[in-house]
């Protein structure tokens, strides 16, 4: 099958995801209903359809579902875009600071914000949120990128520890955080460590969105040079590309398209992990192809996963993170198994 | 033409180069030997842009190498490494693409494509093209990269410009069938206006093949000329410790080695 084919398949089955995403909830809606909401919204037709159902669709139902699908979409490209950087296939944001960077920043906001009334906060407005969040998440991974790399090649055991530590720390400033807050969503520990689209709606799209595609489209442009990095830091400037401003680069990036998510709706781990993987069954390592790809599926799976985590015990529902959680770990799993047999090979350590 | 002047390079307290200087012209197959740790990779470092030397400079031409932008030095030098481990899974294919990187966008053209095909096939590895990199041999890996580096030094006919190619022991893995074959493409590529500079460990090679040999020991040029002039018996013996025998080929009358 070729590239093109895959593209078109997996926008397909988004599209599939979210359609479905869409009907099914607390609330299950037909399609007629959902017809004839959207038709009322763009004012094509007059037909009467109950003002629960329309508001439960178009105010949270719909902003949710986009939101879920942005969100993972930007996880997986990061994933796939960490695991080119590190030059190591068990990389995603969960693991090495990033999200829980982001989170803390986010916490940070979210408790403090009304406190602190400087000139910049105001200035940033809606934006201070994801500025924050950034920023935590930016320093986070390059603290344990600095810590496992040592001339350009990552040590995995290294990265592993350091990132369990730089994620303790943050998941300790978090919880201290939610432990004074006042109120009743950032006292939620399950809200920060677990991640949750409920309080999903159009404004924290209309932030995501715009992040995410652009944050997409450059990552496309360093999928190149991404690629020759798999065969060493030397042969990506032989050919032509300045790897210490590439690396600078893709950490920016990466760290944009995680905080600006995971401000929004907490800590989704896995997700990065798993996508990516799933399509490397492929047989095919081609960044410029996984970044694509990953974007399509990782938008679909979370999608799914929310849609779980939303009607398995309906009328309440799970932190999105439990179901990631019970599908990534043991992918995570397989993959350090898999690649300790490797090693063995000189596969493993990059 | 390619010159460096005084190059010196330390790391530590070790000097790996001292105050090397030399000239490398188009046309002129250049083959550097000596001992483990005489210098041979580093200097091929300093030369590529990979290190900085503390003192001294390279020039391409009359432009000094640092200032040349990264971009434009990828379509004229390219650069065989020893030993590259890949942490992901490539086709060979992609390896091979990897060369025209320079000279495409974000999908490569047919021409891209083309150029790709033939160098694999120059090397003669076109039976694996869709293979896994990771599947082959040490010597099927050589040849792969080395295709990757014809790739992207592959000339168009209006192009005239200058080109360095260098190769940091491309046939150690290789048969002695390929290591002549390679042998034989590099040095017929040198006579394109191309300058060639490939570090190898084998005298007789060297005394087949080069058109200029520069001979390495301790950091420093110990001799730089034919390979007739730089492998004597005095020579070999002060670099190598080894007492060679020359003799003469019976039906070339060329030099070889034995020890």
């Amino acid at each position: 099958m070729t590239r093109n084919n895959w593209y078109t398949l997996l926008s397909i089955f988004l599209i599939s995801c979210i359609v479905a995403a869409l009907r099914i909830g607390a609330v299950d809606l037909t399609f007629g209903d959902i017809g004839h909401i959207v038709l009322n919204g763009l004012g094509f037709s007059a037909t009467t359809v109950d003002p629960v159902s329309q508001g439960l669709f178009l105010q949270i139902r719909l902003p949710r579902v986009l939101l879920c699908a942005t969100v993972g979409a930007g996880l997986s490209v990061s994933g796939v875009l960490m695991q080119a950087l590190f030059r190591n296939p068990i990389v995603e944001p969960g693991l090495v600071g990033t999200s829980s960077g982001a989170a803390l920043g986010a916490a940070l906001v979210f408790v403090l914000g009304k406190n602190i009334n400087w000139a910049f906060t105001d200035a940033l407005g809606l934006f201070l949120l994801p500025c924050v969040a950034f920023t935590f998440s930016f320093l986070a991974t390059l603290l344990v990128y600095r810590i496992a790399s040592v001339h350009g090649k990552v040590n995995v055991a290294t990265m592993i520890l350091a990132g369990i530590a730089v994620n303790a720390l943050a998941a300790g400033g978090t919880g201290f955080l939610s432990y004074i807050a006042r109120d009743p969503q950032a006292r939620s520990i399950t809200f920060w460590n677990l991640g949750t689209f409920s309080g999903a709606d159009w404004t924290q799209f209309a932030i995501v969105l715009p992040i995410t595609v652009i944050g997409i489209g450059l990552a496309l442009r360093f999928t190149k040079a991404l690629n020759i990095l798999i065969l060493g830091e030397d042969e990506v400037r032989h050919l032509g590309y300045n790897i210490d401003r590439l690396k600078i680069q893709v950490l920016l990036l990466n760290t944009l398209l995680v905080a600006v998510g995971t401000a929004m709706v907490g800590v989704i781990s896995f997700v990065g992990l798993v996508v990516p993987h799933l399509l490397r069954l492929l047989k095919t390592s081609d960044n410029r192809f996984l970044v694509v790809a990953s974007a399509l599926l990782g938008g679909s799976l979370l999608t799914v996963a929310d849609t779980v985590a939303r009607r398995l015990v309906a009328p309440a529902e799970f932190p999105i993170g439990v179901i990631t959680a019970f599908v990534g770990a043991p992918v995570f799993i397989w993959l350090l198994v898999r690649n300790a047999r490797s090693f063995q090979k000189g596969g493993f350590y990059a | 033409m390619l010159k460096a002047e005084n190059l010196s390079f330390r790391i530590g307290g070790n000097c790996l180069i001292d105050n090397v200087s030399l000239t490398l012209n188009p046309g002129e197959f250049t083959m550097v030997l000596g001992p483990n740790g005489a210098g041979k990779s580093t200097l091929l470092k300093l030369l590529t842009g990979t290190e900085t030397p503390q003192q001294g400079q390279v020039w391409y031409e009359n432009q000094p190498l640092k200032t040349i932008p990264l971009p434009t030095l990828a379509r004229q030098k390219a650069v065989l490494s020893q030993s590259l481990s890949l942490p992901f899974d490539l086709s060979v294919a992609e390896v091979v693409m990897m060369g025209r990187y320079p000279y495409f966008d974000l999908n490569p053209t047919r021409q891209d494509q083309q150029i790709a095909d033939d160098c694999l096939e120059r090397v003669g590895m076109t039976a694996f093209t869709n293979r896994a990199f990771a599947s082959l041999s040490g010597g099927e890996k050589q040849k792969v990269h080395l295709a990757r580096v014809l790739a992207q030094l592959h000339r168009p006919p209006a192009d005239d410009a200058t080109k360095y190619l260098f190769l940091d022991e491309p046939i150690s893995a290789l048969d002695i069938h390929y290591q002549h074959q390679i042998l034989s493409l590099v040095r017929e590529l040198a006579t394109q206006k191309m300058v060639v500079f490939v570090i190898v460990h084998d005298i007789n090679l060297a005394l087949q093949y080069a058109q200029k040999v520069i001979l390495m020991h301790e950091g420093q040029i110990y001799g730089i000329g034919t390979a007739d002039d730089v492998f004597t018996e005095a020579t070999i013996e002060a670099v190598f410790k080894l007492k060679p025998y020359f003799m003469t080929h019976p039906e070339t009358g060329r030099r070889v080695m034995i020890c």
